[in-house]
């Protein structure tokens, strides 16, 4: 048997891979608000995040396709849900992590930009979220190898390109939570290790949290100024396979399930404590690096 | 159809007619071996032993070299099993069980999960009459399930592994498959090898403690953890100690901590443990499997 826990243990070797532009989204710092970063919309629309000044957002890498893009669907219930009350969710599109050999039909051809994300979570998903442009994120170390390439490469075979400046200063903003709390002798790792069935919420919320991406759907949620409050692991709010590959797999009489460890009262839970923390934010809670508190 | 408690079987000792002693007892049978990444169950199947045994129950574990086994653990349990006897010596001395264990059996390994070699590389052996009672029995316990609706899908539980049911079985992928025996000797539920899986093998917890330059007894003030997260008290005397593993996370800054395993939580834990615990009670109180005509 292939035990997991054991696995793990054995400390994995991970390729190192020197990254683009020479950045390191381990030691980089910075105190710098989502929203002073320049990104443009998928549909060309500049400067979308200033657009969105003052609302609380939640950040999420997505592609075409990926085992885990049911959560278009969940994300745009969370998106409807609290938009009218200043929550945006927003799509950052990027060919980083798996993407289109997962999906089936005519969305297999992976994105050459973003548009390409935002029109598939329109056509499957009905999402109506804001997408930005095609990005480079900050993959970790294991990617690589989790998808099959050369280390430092995509999972279409690209090499890295340099990270988008979302994504270095999401990773830089990490870093200070992270200094910030040993300065206030809270211990992030383990703040939930008890609290939650889902092991997603419990350890999935890495220590880093989470400024470099394991894959796509890394959610991340800021307050509304801007800065860093929480990051829930890219299985947080799985509940389904991805609709195109399930609409085959019911065609062919394929048996599917969720995923090993995944429930539907996991992902109740889960939905339930995301909410939770939308609901804190959008009623006045601060990240502690914001200027207002620090 | 042939009882378990009527299969001839020595003892790990030597002693003969090991399963006579368990006739009118609930027991729950076990494959066990030396370490094995789902070893700390020893402790959790002593914590059942040690609540329900005045009124009954019984733990009886049945060593076997079919699965992964010493390669897990360190130091002088590194050496894998030659009889049943080093199965006991091990559940005795690393987790104190009180528990007893027969003579070294062989199981019904599922090939196509396990491969074609044993957990020491060896050929299979014939399977054991102990477990060609217990597969056998399980068989007719499933169809009957079936056939009365109590198989799939099972949506009322967050542990993924119970909501896998309690009829599967019927074939064996690893250590710690459990079987729940009622008090005639007829299989009753079946448990998978992680369902009560709390924790990494001690030994090797310990020895990567140790290569990470921690000493086991400082966990608590290296980590300055938190009063309220720092213990999880199943029942008295069962103290999870689980720091170590978030040491790892720690130092490598992965996404993915060793720990309880992928997906696997502390409350997925005190579930499954809840769920066994009426499961045994009802046994106890006299419920019979549903193969029991008696």
């Amino acid at each position: 048997m292939l035990n997991t826990t054991i696995l793990l243990a054995k400390t994995v070797d991970p390729s190192p891979f020197e990254r683009p532009g020479g950045f390191n989204p381990q030691t980089f710092k910075t105190r710098k608000s989502i929203f002073d970063v320049k990104i443009d919309a998928a549909d060309g629309t500049p400067d979308l995040l200033s657009k969105h000044r003052g609302k609380a957002i939640m950040i999420v890498n997505t592609t075409v396709g990926c085992g885990n893009a049911n959560q278009l669907e969940v994300l745009e219930w969370l998106n409807k849900e609290y938009k009218d009350a200043g929550f945006a969710v927003i799509g950052v599109p990027t060919n980083d992590y798996c993407g289109p050999g997962i999906t089936r039909g005519k969305w297999s051809e992976g994105i050459t930009c973003g548009a390409d994300s935002q029109a598939y979570g329109l056509d499957v998903y009905g999402t109506t979220f804001d997408y930005t442009v095609m990005t480079h994120s900050n993959p970790n170390e294991l990617v690589s190898a989790t998808v099959g390439a050369k280390p430092g490469h995509n999972g279409i075979g690209e090499p890295y390109g340099e990270p988008h400046e979302l994504w270095k200063v999401i990773a830089g903003q990490a870093n200070e939570i992270l200094d910030e709390n040993v300065r206030n002798g809270i211990y992030q790792g383990f703040a939930d290790e008890s609290k939650y069935h889902s092991w997603w919420l419990c350890f999935g919320d890495s220590l880093d949290n989470g400024g470099v991406q394991a894959g796509n759907f890394e959610k991340y949620l800021f307050d509304t100024e801007g800065y860093l409050v929480r990051h829930f692991n890219l299985q947080v709010l799985t509940y389904d396979h991805e609709a195109t590959l399930k609409a085959v797999n019911i065609e062919e009489n394929r048996h599917h399930t969720m995923a090993q460890g995944r429930t539907q009262k996991v992902f109740e839970e889960e939905y339930a404590v995301v909410k939770e923390n939308i609901e804190r934010v959008l009623s006045g809670r601060k990240s502690p690096i914001n200027p207002q508190i620090s | 159809m042939k009882s378990v408690y009527d299969v001839d079987l020595k003892s790990a000792t030597g002693e003969p007619n090991f399963m006579e002693q368990y006739k009118g007892k609930v027991t729950m049978i076990v494959n066990t071996t030396v370490g094995c990444g789902n070893a700390n169950q020893f402790e959790v199947l002593q914590w059942l032993q040690k609540k329900y045994q005045d009124r009954g129950f019984e733990v009886v574990a049945f060593p076997t070299n079919d699965y992964c086994g010493p390669g897990v653990t360190k130091g002088e349990w590194s050496q894998g099993l030659v009889n049943g006897i080093d199965s006991q010596n091990y559940g005795e001395c690393v987790y104190g069980t009180t528990f007893k264990y027969s003579e070294k059996v062989n199981s019904f390994p599922d090939r196509e999960a396990v491969g074609d070699l044993n957990g020491i590389d060896e050929e299979f052996g014939e399977t054991s009459e102990i477990y060609t009672v217990v597969i056998d029995q399980m068989e007719k316990v499933r169809a009957k399930a079936i056939e009365l609706g109590l198989e799939y899908p099972y949506k009322d539980y967050y542990s993924w592994w119970l909501c896998q049911g309690f009829y599967g079985g019927t074939n064996m992928k690893a250590n710690f498959e459990k079987y729940l025996v009622d008090r005639d000797g007829y299989v009753a539920k079946h448990y998978s090898p992680s369902v009560l899986n709390l924790d990494v093998e001690k030994t090797l917890r310990d020895n990567l403690l140790k290569e990470q330059g921690f000493e086991i007894g400082d966990l608590g003030a290296e980590l300055s953890r938190k009063e309220h997260n720092n213990e999880l008290i199943i029942e008295e005397g069962g103290k999870a100690e689980i720091a170590a593993d978030h040491i790892l996370m720690v130092s490598h800054r992965q996404q993915k901590p060793p720990g309880p395993g992928h997906g696997r939580s502390y409350k997925l834990f005190e579930e499954e443990f809840a769920v066994v615990c009426s499961h045994i009670e009802e046994l106890l109180d006299g419920r019979k499997s549903l193969i029991n005509e008696g």
